[in-house]
């Protein structure tokens, strides 16, 4: 749209800039490269998900039935139109399972995934 | 409200407000965990968003999400074992629900580690993205929001980031405060006086003084594991791993590392040592020698801390010799005192008997411009000599140092920036016969080097002539310690023997600021002095050894290389990474240059005359010579040992994460290095040159986990930054260029002396592997891929089936400087 162009537009190419993105991929690389030489202990992941989340029918959020950790869920974005999707992330504080719901927009990778495997679930 | 037909106004913002622009919608911001500073996930008019700056240029890693967000107060870490670098997270989703973790990408996110097959871990999607949050996660702020913000570029970013260094509760309207920020003044091609000159090179290295101390101070390393060594001298060594040895530190041997065991609060312990050996590659070890052995706490390996020892000595000496020139009329002869203040002059000749025989004993015999080079040198009082690649750089020198000593004008002091460049030059001179003395730093007297034995320190301690000495020496090796009146006579004795052996020396030689020892202040004062890679030192460091009393000076190395490394951006903007050699080239005293290169296979030499040296290098190799005959090696021209090797995959962006690195050519470089092995290649003969650290350490991992062969024969190969591979060669060079995105530039490939160092390492055969069409905007790279393709080694397809590539070039955009 006209006004993301007006910001493109206005991007600035400096020194520091160009630094930055230098910084950028340098820490990423150190980051992994860090990881791979530790041989980081830890436990293979067992993710389990919960039964009340299997198949969770996306188009139909109505049936959610989620435990928010806040107890509200005046902030939630259930999804209410098209173009987002609902998703659940499940999350741990201090070792107790929370879940929360987050709205991706229907045009990101993963909404995209999931509506396809969905669309070959009903042709079965 | 005054303010608000300004739009944007300062008063009542929240704590989390966007330390940046002020944008405070709590679905948009993030806090950094180690500052407590709120950023937004807008990115205003720089590349990354306003967080993802911050995280980068202030090193942080952890963030948690505002409690009114869509996630609620949250710190971002692994979901399985709580890794909480936020560079490494992402989320996974589940197959067929809509259910999602954050998983960290290394060890579980990998393919292998999840168990549970609901999980799809080729899904795993980075929590950045186009260095910015997903925005599902963290909102971008609107176009509106953005606009009405505090509008903030990447200049300001990066002060401010500077001044919450020393302040953290800085706020950008500090930035405008007077004082703040000042540009120091630019150097000068012309001099008043001496005095004008240290009042300019003096700032310029204060503020190259105050930033690598900064730098190496703030690089503290917590819950190190030491692994405990005894030196062949009995002193006390330890190994342990520091990431950022070589890029962000620049260890060098010598330095001193602070080591302390924190793990017993009732058994604090903390020792310095001197650094004795620096990590090659990524996960090696950084050795340290203990300078007190006894009470090093070696019953434990874990729970140390790692701080640098910062010295501002070297640093004191350039200001300290920029204070001589200034003041001491003897510290330089008159002449040269004007020539190198740039007034107007006569070139000088002087009367010198010139010796017969220009080559000298011990060393190999000269070429014609090496002859030029050494008598027109021995006859003026102020040369520059300009030495391209494998040109003979160092036999020239020694056999100028040579006849400078025997012309009885007192000893010869001879200088090079880097130890390394020193230890090169020593072992030449003392091949001439002449009475070489190797000056080293004290704490660089426990490192090996091919000139031990003529190190002043080694030289004492083998010293016949003083019994008594011999006998404390020994004393003091096997037990470590001395009682005071021994250890004082010993000392005594030491200080004379020194003198002594300095004094009888016919050559002298330490690094430039090796050269302010205050075993050398003392009396000493010399007429002859050349410094070798005078273009990699900084002007003040120049003048260290240049004050010691010169009335003829000898200045070599190549401004067509890399010039000095100067750390402070703003130091090296104001023109301290220009080198006295190039300031004197600029004032029109001509650089003699060596002609003659004995490096690089005919074909290799080629460019590289035609674009840096005005097409002088003739070759003092023939083809057969740099050929081997027997190599199983594809070139697609037998006789043509180089060739541009395309690789048009983009730089990956997308899903997996991985920005920073060009897989497609790590994939390429690892197929080349493969197959030279297997041609029978050693791996030290091959080096890889990639200007990207990122690159680099994914190149060094990926020929280790994909290359078919034994995963040590990779770990050998030195894969490093042009800079590194300066002043060496290797028989073969893989040069990956990476950057094949469309917004940025080549980076510092555009620089043409990063080209020139890349492209002419190799004495055998060079491969270049890049994007010609992204390279080719650059009309420097434009030549050179003109280049290649003019010989049909522009190649693309398998190896073992390389064809000729028809790929249309892109049109060079105008050179800017
Ligand atoms: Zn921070
Ligand atoms: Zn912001
Ligand atoms: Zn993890």
């Amino acid at each position: 749209n006209g006004s993301s162009l007006q910001l493109k537009a206005k991007k600035i190419t400096s020194e520091e800039d160009d630094e930055f993105v230098k910084a950028f991929d340098t820490l990423i690389a150190e980051s992994v490269a860090q990881r791979a030489t530790e041989m980081t202990k830890a436990p293979a992941p067992d993710i389990a998900i919960p039964v009340h989340l299997r198949r969770n029918k996306v188009l139909s959020s109505t049936s959610l039935n989620v435990s928010n950790s806040d107890g509200d869920d005046e902030n939630d974005p259930i999804v209410k139109n098209q173009t987002t999707m609902n998703f659940v992330v499940m999350m741990k504080k201090n070792n107790k399972l929370h879940f929360h719901n987050l709205a991706v927009p229907n045009t990101s990778e993963m909404a995209l995934r999931l509506k396809a495997q969905e669309e070959a679930d009903r042709q079965e | 409200f005054e303010d608000e037909e300004e739009g944007y106004c300062e008063k009542d913002l929240p704590k989390h407000a966007c330390a940046y622009c002020g944008i405070s919608d709590p679905a948009a911001v993030v806090m950094c965990n180690q500052t407590k500073k709120w950023f937004c996930n807008g990115r205003g008019n720089t590349s990354g968003s306003h967080i993802i700056n911050h995280l980068v240029r202030a090193k942080c890693k952890e963030v948690t999400l505002h409690k009114d967000g869509p996630l609620g107060e949250t710190i971002l870490e692994c979901y399985n074992c709580g890794c909480r670098n936020t560079f490494l997270l992402g989320f996974i989703p589940a197959k067929a629900d809509s259910v999602v973790v954050l998983l960290c990408r290394q060890p579980c996110a990998s393919q292998s580690a999840l168990k549970d097959m609901n999980w799809d871990p080729s899904q795993w999607q980075p929590l950045i993205q186009d260095r910015s949050f997903l925005t599902w996660l963290v909102k971008i702020p609107s176009e509106q929001e953005q606009l009405r913000a505090r509008q903030i570029t990447a200049q300001m970013i990066n002060r401010l980031e500077e001044l919450w260094k020393e302040n953290p509760d800085a706020t950008i309207g500090d930035l405008e405060k007077p004082g703040i920020d000042e540009e120091p003044q630019q150097v000068l091609l012309r001099y008043e006086d001496a005095y004008q000159y240290q009042n300019i090179f003096g700032p310029l290295v204060k503020m190259e003084a105050d930033d690598d101390r900064k730098l190496k101070e703030s690089q503290t390393q917590d819950n190190v594991n030491v692994r405990w060594d005894m030196g062949l001298n009995k002193k006390r060594l330890a190994y342990f791993c520091l990431p950022k040895a070589n890029e962000e530190m620049r260890l060098m041997p010598g330095d001193e590392l602070r080591l302390r065991y924190v793990g017993d609060p009732q058994k604090p312990w903390s020792g310095v040592g001197h650094v004795v050996k620096v990590p090659n590659n990524y996960g090696e070890e950084v050795g340290i020698e203990l300078k007190i052995t006894q009470g090093a706490p070696v019953e434990y390996i874990t729970n140390f801390v790692v701080e640098f020892v910062w010295k501002s000595t070297s640093f004191d000496r350039m200001q300290a010799a920029l204070k001589t020139f200034a003041v001491d009329e003897n510290s330089v002869s008159a002449y040269l005192y004007h020539r190198l203040l740039g007034h107007e002059g006569d070139d000088l000749v002087m009367k010198v008997t010139l010796p017969k025989r220009f080559s000298a004993p011990g060393l190999p015999e000269l070429n014609h411009s090496q002859v030029y080079a050494v008598k027109t040198v021995l006859q003026r009082p102020l040369s520059l000599i300009q030495g391209p690649p494998g040109t003979g750089k160092t036999v020239t020198s020694a056999t100028i140092v040579y006849h400078l000593a025997k012309q009885n004008h007192g000893q010869v002091l001879v200088c090079a920036p880097s130890n390394i460049a020193v230890d090169q030059l020593t072992e030449k001179i003392h091949k001439t016969g002449l009475k070489v003395v190797r000056l080293c730093a004290k704490s660089r007297e426990a490192l090996d080097s091919p000139v031990s034995f003529l190190a002043l320190h080694n030289q004492v301690r083998n010293l016949e002539s003083e019994p008594e000495l011999k006998k404390l020496q020994q004393l003091k090796d096997e037990t470590g310690e001395l009682s005071s009146s021994d250890e004082k006579r010993y000392r005594t004795l030491k200080r004379k023997c020194e003198s002594d052996l300095l004094k009888n020396a016919d050559v002298i030689c330490c690094t430039c600021v090796g050269s302010g020892d205050p075993r050398l202040s003392r009396g000493y004062q010399f007429r002859c002095i050349l410094i070798d890679e005078s273009t990699q030192a900084t002007e003040p460091e120049c003048m260290v050894p240049v004050v010691l009393g010169a009335r003829q000076l000898i200045l070599v190395g190549d401004h067509c290389q890399l010039g000095p490394v100067v750390m402070c951006k703003k130091a090296a903007r104001a023109g301290l990474s220009q080198s006295l050699f190039e300031r004197l080239v600029v004032l029109g005293i001509r650089p003699i240059r060596l002609q003659v290169q004995y490096r690089m296979h005919p074909c290799l030499s080629a460019f590289p005359s035609n674009i840096f040296y005005e097409g002088s290098l003739q070759n003092g190799v023939t083809a057969a010579e740099r050929t081997i005959a027997t190599l199983d090696f594809p070139w697609s021209q037998s006789d043509k040992p180089m060739f541009f090797y395309c690789s048009l995959g983009q730089e990956e962006i997308s899903s997996s994460g991985t920005s920073y690195l060009n897989r497609q050519e790590a994939g390429m470089v690892e197929k080349i290095a493969t197959r030279l092995l297997k041609a029978g290649i050693k791996p030290d003969q091959v080096g890889i040159i990639t200007p990207y650290e990122g690159q680099r350490a994914f190149i060094v991992q990926h020929m280790q986990y994909s290359g078919s062969l034994n995963e040590k024969l990779y770990q050998d190969i030195e894969v490093a930054s042009v800079d590194a591979f300066q002043g060496r060669e290797k028989d073969f060079i893989i040069l990956s260029c990476v950057r094949a995105n469309e917004h940025q530039g080549i980076g510092f490939l555009n620089d043409p002396r990063r080209l020139n160092v890349a492209l002419t390492r190799a004495k055998y055969g060079v491969i270049v592997v890049g994007n010609p069409r992204v390279l080719s905007r650059q009309p420097l790279w434009n030549h050179l891929l003109t280049y290649y393709k003019e010989q049909h080694v522009l190649v693309e397809g398998p190896l073992n089936n390389l064809k000729e590539s028809c790929i249309q070039f892109s049109k060079p955009k105008k050179l800017v400087n």
